[in-house]
């Protein structure tokens, strides 16, 4: 029993449990204190091991390293004040943009209504993170995001779904989830931006989510035209997000009618 | 484990004392890892500790012989990064295995406001950690004690030591000083456990 542990801890300790092992493990970890404490020993006694075969070459190595953080940090310093003159300019057209964009145009009347029913109609997101050629990995970032963005911690599931996509610029569900943030911020473009990157490579489950958010934006933005659109896209589909396509667009039209 | 080839070459470079590319790499996975880091931590500074002692397990990782970088490094080492943090809070939060072995039910605070006995307490601590690790470092190969005479304690460099211990390259000992590490590791962690089921610490 023992040694059956041991290889598991081992291998957990090594990276080298599989999807399915992984999740056994931890949560056995959770309700097992005798695994728990044989995980912490076995960290403890490769810690104090590693520390003890620190050599001063290691160390040379790592305060070079920390020298490169450091670096970092005041070349960071001085891109913040760069960046900060030019986010006060950017902030500044944008203000201007706006006012004059409500000056000239009137709010409808219902458009509050509609934005707010639309939202409710969103399908469920009992969605399954499913692709990547590291899935372990991969998944374990995306679930901590997906977390972060069902606790509405919005901007730090961005980015924690940016780990992934740095590397990895297409993978869908990183990006839909990064696009729904987004959506949440009321960072319209910014969703959409993100969703036109996965549109050739979606598969049919993210694409439904794919036009639904992104006729969400629009409805927001108050592009129409591209709202049909994209809900058309849904209309193709089978099933419930059929039905929601054509009643959002006959609410759609509704308030049209009204104005 | 998907191979990236290019991280792979970074690595091999780095070790042969070519790091340029090496350090743009440390530098493009600090920036991506930074933000979630310190949300993860709670601080930079923490973050940054953390990255060093992960950038490390991922070095040893990719240099040991026959261990391609991953492919998706930087998920990788935020794993590890994680990982690491996770087990040190769990480690504090469990207030090391004599808790439980002797009853002294001490919480370590912060040095600053340890009491005379908590004081005590932590260097008991230290001593067994040092016991155990003497005993361990008994039971290790005559080579890996020669690794530590002439590397750790002696200060010199693997690159000029290991043609006269009979290695066969310079990767050859950089394996060999890692699986050293390993077997120290193993034998700390057998002690652990023996100590614990006798029910006795010294």
């Amino acid at each position: 029993m023992v040694d059956k542990d041991l290889t598991l801890i081992e291998r957990y300790y090594n990276f080298l449990l599989s999807d399915s092992e992984l999740k056994d493990f931890e949560s056995r970890m959770e309700q097992d204190a005798v695994l728990t404490q044989k995980v912490l020993d076995y960290h403890l006694a490769h810690k104090t091991a590693r520390e003890f075969y620190n050599s001063a070459e290691e160390r040379e190595r790592v305060m070079a390293w920390e020298k490169l953080l450091q670096g970092d940090k005041s070349k960071k310093n001085y891109a913040k004040r760069t960046y900060l003159g030019w986010a006060a300019g950017i902030l500044l057209l944008v203000g201007l943009w706006a006012t004059s964009f409500w000056l000239k145009e009137d709010k409808p009347q219902n458009w509050s209504d509609l934005l707010v029913k639309a939202k409710t109609m969103t399908p469920d997101l009992n969605y399954r993170l499913l692709r990547g050629e590291n899935p372990v990995l991969e998944e374990e970032i995306l679930k901590d995001g997906y977390a972060l963005l069902l606790s509405e911690n919005y901007r730090k599931a961005i980015v924690l779904f940016s780990v992934v996509t740095v590397d990895d610029p297409y993978y869908e569900d990183a990006l839909l989830l990064s696009a729904i943030s987004h959506y949440e911020l009321k960072e319209y473009q910014a969703s959409l931006l993100t969703l036109s990157k996965m549109k050739a490579t979606a598969n049919t489950e993210q694409q439904i989510y794919l036009w639904w958010y992104e006729s969400l934006n629009y409805l927001e933005l108050r592009d129409v035209q591209k709202v049909r659109s994209a809900l058309n896209q849904l209309k193709k589909q089978d099933g419930k997000i059929k039905e929601k396509a054509d009643q959002l667009i006959q609410l759609i039209d509704q308030v049209e009618a009204e104005r | 484990m998907p191979i990236s080839y290019e991280e792979d070459a970074v690595f091999k470079q780095a070790v042969r004392g070519d790091t340029k590319a090496f350090n743009y790499f440390f530098q493009k996975s600090w920036g991506a890892l930074q933000k979630p880091l310190i949300s993860l931590t709670g601080s930079e500074k923490e973050a940054s500790n953390f990255f060093v002692r992960g950038m490390t397990i991922l070095w040893e990782h990719c240099t040991r012989e026959g261990n391609p970088a991953p492919h998706n490094s930087n998920a990788y080492l935020y794993t590890i990064c994680r990982n690491e943090w996770r087990l040190e809070k769990r480690q504090e939060q469990n207030k090391f295995y004599i808790t439980d072995i002797n009853s002294i039910h001490k919480e370590i605070a912060d040095a600053e406001t340890m009491t005379a006995e908590e004081v005590k307490y932590k260097e008991e601590q230290e001593l067994f950690i040092e016991r155990i690790l003497a005993e361990a470092i008994d039971k290790i190969s005559e080579k890996c004690k020669k690794i530590i005479e002439l590397h750790i304690n002696g200060k010199q460099r693997l690159r000029e030591i290991w043609q006269s211990l009979g290695y066969k390259s310079y990767e050859a000992i950089v394996q060999a000083k890692y699986n050293c590490k390993k077997k120290l590791g193993d034998y700390i962690f057998l002690q652990l456990n023996k100590r614990k089921k006798m029910k006795k610490l010294w």
